[in-house]
């Protein structure tokens, strides 16, 4: 069943009884919360993704509640919660669909250590992946969702997952988290491109979230990485890219990895796989219509 | 006294606790007891995998490396070994013994 397969009635009801779950990719999160934003944002951005209700097995069970005591009245929060346990502090009420992109994306990277986990972008042309590895302001999410809407398969705007038995890539389809600037950059880039209600003033400044394209929500088949670039965004930067090698590469796929540590000499040797297949390269830059293209050049060298 | 000095030898860690990979001219090597990933050019490599078969002080060390080929004699300075040897130790890759 997809979601839109429901009223929005239906998914408030069964979010607040907590017996929706989402697929994403492997996994299925069985999400619990009255708060209408998730809701709507359920409906409006995971609209064609499939639904259970009541599973007999999910991942995570994830709720998003609003906090009590005064605070409810004046300055409502949300707090999330994995089980029963709480692993943030609380945010503004405003920010809850953004909190729980923000909470799944904690779940995956923290506890699915039967992968190894990178916080980077990955998209893909048929089984050929393209991965973005990059920290906070690198450009990384606005570079993918503008790939995405080139055609691209999406992967993961945040989270790229490796098998280790098979060195191969896992889709996990979710909305594309979109910050400050690159909210307008990528409505004025795609302006077909299904983009929700902007949370303000949250920790990461102003966040919107880009729907995964129609037909891309199942992930589709693993992916071998072939490229591997590591972006960085400079306002008014000319384009210039430069190979890596591949220990370098490997160096900085470590730093960028949340649990390497946990997998200890698979992850040495899962990586050590991957860096031999593809082609590493650092890329600055400040037009992301030139670099989409140089994108679409590498992929078809 | 220095250890280079005093004669006493440098051991490395267990070669299973070493997971090797070459990547053209650097040499990335994954150690479990520490969890740590480093980067190695190949001389550094080389005097790695030595220490780890066996103690060796300097001057044997110097003398095993100038026979293998592909290492230039110019960078086979005994304050640079030295220095390397403290790098590694300090890493907790190489620990100092006496000579057998």
């Amino acid at each position: 069943m997809l979601t839109s397969d429901l009223s929005i009635g239906q998914v408030t009801a069964l979010l607040a009884e907590g017996r929706l779950a989402l697929r994403t990719g492997p996994f299925l999160f069985r999400i619990r919360s009255s708060i209408p934003a998730i809701s709507r944002g359920l409906t409006r951005l995971y609209a064609r993704h499939t639904v259970e209700v009541d599973p007999p097995f999910s991942d995570f069970h994830v709720s998003l509640e609003r906090s009590g005591g005064v605070r409810y009245l004046f300055r409502p929060q949300v707090r999330f919660l994995l089980d029963e346990w709480t692993p943030f502090k609380p945010l503004p009420l405003t920010q809850a669909f953004a909190m729980l992109e923000w909470g799944m994306n904690w779940c995956i990277a923290n506890h699915a250590h039967h992968y190894l986990v990178l916080h980077a972008a990955l998209v893909a042309k048929g089984d050929r992946a393209l991965l973005l590895p990059g920290a906070p302001g690198s450009g990384k999410s606005t570079l993918c969702a503008a790939l995405v809407q080139r055609g691209w398969r999406l992967f993961s705007d945040e989270l790229a997952l490796f098998d280790p038995a098979t060195a191969e890539v896992v889709a996990v389809p979710r909305a594309v988290g979109l910050k400050n600037r690159s909210i307008e950059v990528i409505r004025h880039f795609a302006p077909a491109a299904r983009i929700g209600p902007v949370a303000r003033d949250t920790a990461k400044g102003s966040v919107a979230h880009m729907a995964v394209p129609e037909g891309q929500e199942e992930g589709g088949a693993p992916a071998r990485v072939r490229w591997i670039v590591f972006p960085a965004f400079t306002e008014g930067a000319e384009e210039q890219i430069e190979p890596v090698t591949p220990a370098r590469t490997m160096l900085e796929l470590i730093e960028h990895a949340f649990n390497y540590s946990v997998l200890g000499e698979r992850g040495f040797n899962l990586l050590g796989r991957v860096v031999q297949e593809a082609e590493g390269f650092r890329c600055t830059y400040g037009e992301l219509e030139q670099v989409v293209e140089r994108m679409e050049a590498l992929a078809a060298k | 006294m220095s250890e280079s000095e005093s004669g006493l030898a440098w051991q490395g860690v267990s070669s299973d606790a070493l997971c090797w990979l070459e990547l053209g001219d650097e040499v990335l090597v994954y150690h479990s007891g520490s969890g740590d990933t480093h980067l190695l050019d190949t001389l550094s490599a080389s005097v790695l995998r030595l220490v780890c078969d066996r103690p060796l002080t300097l001057a044997r060390l110097t003398a095993l490396l100038a026979d293998r080929p592909g290492i230039p004699r110019d960078e086979l300075d005994g304050s640079e070994l030295a220095a390397l040897m403290k790098r590694f130790r300090r890493l907790g890759l190489v620990d100092v013994v006496k000579p057998c």
